[in-house]
């Protein structure tokens, strides 16, 4: 049945209702766009997040007061070590800082050299730190959304701090952060110790908080009880719910974008509908046509099977192509917004090229087989009918 | 060659039951003649022709063609008898307008699965035949009423037929496409294929042509 003649014949009667077949196309093509450059940023992010995730403590433990997060007392460190489960205790030294001549915060995160970090993308920075030359010269690590911010204040080699009344500290930039973890260090600074306690005024006694590492996680339920029945204003946040308040963040399921996916799936449903429920006048003839000079039912479908199947296909394909160049080079620009608004540098997060292989063929499989197989409906309706009474 | 018993074809009629459009007790046509069929308007003369043409099923009766009972088969020998043996005419010639002569004609051997190169002699054959060599590439909306029906009519004999069938073929042609039309008919009947026509044209008569005249009224065949 599909023989060569029959493949030629059915792209020139294709071709030859090129009004249509333009409008079809395009319109699905969009369709396809939308939904996959959805899917490709999705899939971007959620492995961004995974990276991310990985690399977290187990248990953060914040000092509250009056409802607001205040610097935590290095001595809690030393009662959390002695409850059973826990592993380690890291102090943590971060705050934002505002950059006035860029109009913008960055997140300034201290590390040393002597201590193991939590967190396993700053491990990888002091793993690779000469540790004999940044003795003698201290310096700042950056986020490229960090990164790209001073250069454009001309900030190449190094960075000035302002603390305290009017005091300066000019650190060399010394590196930058990798691409990969750019959803998580894009406005980061990662500086010694000594330093961010000196710019964000943080006592030596004090910490911004706690991390504590929970080998067994079985154990965590019980361990966060424990801290909060050791400190009472101990607010306990545990990697599940930072998962959540990142998707929530983030805006994935939200209804911007609820509103935006609502769209090609309305228009999708209405392309749907016209093609089972009416056949145009022309193409009730060609059908008769065909009938009449002999084609059988099955042919005459599989011709419709063909056309539709080769022109979903196509939209498909370029509707994909188009939205990974969309996605992955363009940087969603318009559609990175949705969903990236929690940085101190907004939309500067570099989607990075992740193919859902599984997801694109579910998309395949939900976009294009049920447009072929509606496209069917109306051709088996038509070649019942006898020809001469379509073409009397 | 085509032998008719006790033809019935009724369509449903709304609340009423069924409408009866067509009755012929009997009717024969012999193999190789030209057969003019006439009557007023809604007399059944199209119902005939799309019965004999397997274009549809009669209610009750028998349409024998070349000793086969076409009004038994199912769709698969209905399809491949009215590809095989059948070439169909219509008065609004029903071309697709976008198409070119040369596909337009070659569609009718899509179902065969022949090689390009065979199909490409048929319809070169045919159109020489018809008189329109040289406008293969030609698109059918681009034709004069008089080279859309010479496409038709090579469409519809490209598959050699045993019944070339026609529907008021010279309703839409000026006297000189008539005329080319007639002769090309009448060549073909002379070389053996029988040819229905349904006309109100008395260009059929005049020239002389026709072996045999059906006149069908209230569905009736009511002059043979």
């Amino acid at each position: 049945m599909f023989n060569i003649s029959f493949i030629k014949f059915s792209l020139k009667m294709m071709f030859s209702s090129r009004r249509e077949l333009i409008a079809v196309f395009m319109l699905y093509t969009c369709l396809i766009f939308i939904l996959s450059s959805f899917f490709l940023m999705k899939n971007s992010l959620f492995n961004a997040f995974d990276h991310l995730i990985d690399g977290k403590p187990e248990l953060i433990i914040q000092n509250m007061q009056g409802g607001k997060a205040v610097n935590t007392p290095l001595s809690w460190a030393d009662e959390i070590l002695e409850i059973d489960g826990v592993g380690q205790v890291y102090p943590r030294l971060f705050g934002t800082y505002f950059f006035e001549q860029g109009r913008d915060f960055f997140t300034l995160v201290g590390f040393s050299l002597l201590e193991e970090s939590y967190d396993s993308e700053i491990q990888s920075i002091i793993d690779g730190v000469d540790f004999k030359s940044f003795q003698n010269q201290e310096g700042i690590y950056v986020g490229l959304g960090v990164q790209k911010l001073l250069r454009s204040h001309y900030y190449t080699d190094s960075f000035s701090f302002f603390y305290g009344s009017g005091k300066k500290l000019t650190l060399p930039i010394l590196g930058h952060f990798s691409k990969k973890s750019q959803l998580e260090t894009n406005d980061l600074i990662l500086l010694s110790k000594q330093s961010i306690r000196l710019i964000l005024n943080i006592d030596e006694n004090f910490a911004t908080d706690l991390v504590a590492n929970i080998p067994n996680p079985a154990e965590k339920v019980i361990v966060a009880t424990k801290v909060r029945e050791l400190f009472p204003n101990a607010r306990i946040l545990d990697i599940v719910d930072l998962k959540v308040n990142m998707k929530r963040n983030y805006d994935i399921f939200g209804g911007t974008f609820f509103a935006l996916f609502l769209l090609p799936l309305v228009a999708f449903l209405i392309l749907f509908y016209t093609k089972i429920s009416a056949l145009t006048e022309k193409g009730r003839s060609q059908v008769a046509i065909l009938r009449a000079i002999g084609w059988e039912i099955p042919l005459v479908m599989s011709w419709h099977l063909f056309n539709a199947f080769f022109i979903a296909s196509l939209a498909y394909m370029v509707g994909v192509l188009c939205s990974y160049f969309f996605v992955f080079t363009l940087n969603a620009p318009g559609l990175s917004q949705l969903f990236l608004g929690q940085a101190n540098l907004s939309a500067s997060f570099n989607f990075t090229a992740v193919i859902p292989l599984e997801t694109l063929f579910y998309l395949f499989i939900v976009t294009v087989f049920p447009y072929t197989l509606a496209s069917v409906i109306p051709i088996y309706r038509s070649s019942i009918v006898s020809p001469l009474e379509v073409l009397r | 060659m085509i032998k008719i018993n006790d033809l019935e074809f009724s369509v449903s009629d709304g609340r009423h039951g069924r409408k009866k459009l067509i009755q012929v007790d009997e009717l024969n046509i012999s193999q190789g003649s030209f057969v003019l069929i006439t009557g007023e308007t809604g007399s059944g003369k199209s119902t005939l022709l799309s019965l004999i043409g397997g274009m549809n099923r009669p209610t009750s009766g028998t349409v024998k063609v070349l000793d086969r009972t076409i009004s038994k088969l199912s769709d698969h020998f209905l399809s491949e008898y009215r590809r095989e043996q059948i070439g169909f005419l219509f008065q609004f010639f029903h071309l697709i307008d976008n198409l070119s002569v040369f596909d337009n004609i070659a569609l009718a051997l899509v179902p065969y699965n022949l090689s390009f190169s065979t199909l490409q002699q048929r319809v070169e054959l045919v159109v020489k035949q018809v008189g329109l060599k040289g406008k293969e590439d030609f698109i059918a909306q681009n034709l004069s009423g008089g080279e859309r029906q010479k496409c038709a009519l090579a469409r519809a004999i490209i598959n050699n037929p045993s019944i070339l069938i026609a529907d008021e073929p010279t309703a839409n042609l000026d006297k000189a496409a008539k005329l080319a039309l007639l002769e090309l008919l009448y060549s073909f009947n002379r070389n053996g294929m029988t040819v229905l026509v349904v006309s109100h044209d008395p260009l059929f008569e005049d020239n002389a042509i026709i072996d045999q005249k059906i006149v069908m009224s209230s569905g009736k065949v009511i002059a043979l």
